[in-house]
């Protein structure tokens, strides 16, 4: 049909599927490669955080990725400074979320005859091997401290243990706690307070 | 009380020792799952940032499909103006308020809350102006200098 062949436009759009857009250009590689060194930063502090909010390795390290995603999702085009307070909230959530459903699952266990994962029980046969660390007592003293504070970290409140992790571990100045933690800059003081006190009393004896 | 602020300071070092020991000792396992998850988080970024702008693109070529959202702003525009307070307090906005009274319940609320204010002894806000003077170098966590 000669008709059709004069209406085609005399340039060629290029045919652009959504979803595949090139995404080799800079600043695009630049954003990527700037989060991933921020993540990469953040990922061991972030599961020990949650770790001593949940004390269980594989929920710490589930919650840590959930934070990765959530930030990769929502926030990344965000200025790369506000990534830390905002990615520590998340977690916070996620965290609390965790805790929430924890507490709902063990009250319905406790209804049921069986409880308890035979897995757990079994010993990890890495963890148990002979190590060959030259001072042995030395890194013995060093567990029991760390296994001390970790319970006392378990024990604290809950806004205290967060403000006191994200100050102390992570290394947030009081403005990021904030944000990271939703309250004030007065809030935190308060409660980094307490936590210290609080730690001091109960490993005071062990650390000065 | 400037000995007990020390002590405080000193124990805050070797918490932080502590701390960062027990990073550095993250096992292999965990390592690598973190590793994964940010992989995993990168790709979602990348899949993230190539369908946004397809997706707006779609949203200004369709204009009718404009139309549906403008007409709902405009009447959340209207409506807000209509039942908005007329006395509203100048400065601040409703939300930091509530912020506000559910950060002093949390406070509050704590266990040891009353402990603080009925102590006495201003250990607290000595330690707070100990934390405000960075050139003493006490306290303030991981980064003295930060807070």
């Amino acid at each position: 049909m000669p008709e059709f062949a004069t209406l085609a436009p005399p340039y060629s759009m290029p045919a652009a599927s959504h979803g595949d857009v090139d995404l080799s250009d800079s600043s695009s590689n630049a954003r990527n490669s700037a989060l991933s060194q921020f993540l990469a930063g953040v990922e061991v502090r972030a599961f020990k955080i949650a770790q001593a909010a949940l004390r269980h390795e594989d929920d710490a390290l589930d919650a840590v990725q959930d934070a990765m995603l959530q930030l990769a999702r929502a926030y990344s085009a965000r200025p790369a400074e506000e990534w830390k307070p905002l990615f520590y909230r998340i977690l916070e959530n996620r965290i609390r979320d965790m805790q929430r459903r924890r507490t709902v699952r063990n009250r319905v266990m406790s209804w049921l005859p069986f409880r308890g994962d035979p897995d757990e029980d079994e010993p990890d046969p890495i963890a148990e091997a002979a190590s060959d660390d030259p001072l042995p007592v030395r890194r013995l003293e060093i567990d029991e401290a760390m296994s001390a504070l970790e319970k006392a970290l378990g024990a604290l409140p809950r806004r205290q243990r967060q403000a006191f992790l994200l100050r102390t571990l992570e290394g947030l100045d009081v403005a990021q706690t904030a944000q990271a933690m939703g309250c004030s800059e007065g809030s935190v003081k308060t409660h980094y307070f307490r936590a210290l006190q609080t730690l001091r009393a109960q490993l005071g004896e062990l650390y000065v | 009380m400037s000995r007990d602020l020390n002590g405080t300071a000193d124990f805050e070092r070797r918490l932080h020792a502590l701390l960062e020991e027990s990073v550095q000792r993250v096992g292999g396992h965990a390592r690598s799952r973190l590793n994964q998850a940010r992989h995993a988080a990168l790709a979602e970024a990348a899949r993230h940032r190539a369908y946004l702008p397809a997706r707006v693109a779609v949203w200004i070529r369709r204009p009718l499909l404009w139309m549906p959202a403008s007409g709902a702003v405009a009447a959340a525009v209207l409506v807000s103006f209509v039942l908005w307070p007329p006395h509203a307090p100048q400065g601040y906005p409703a939300a930091e308020v509530n912020h506000t009274t559910v950060e002093d319940l949390d406070l509050l609320a704590d266990r040891d809350g009353m402990d603080l204010m009925q102590g006495g002894d201003g250990q607290f806000y000595e330690w707070a102006m100990a934390q405000a003077a960075p050139s003493r170098g006490q306290g303030g966590g991981a980064d003295p200098n930060s807070g």
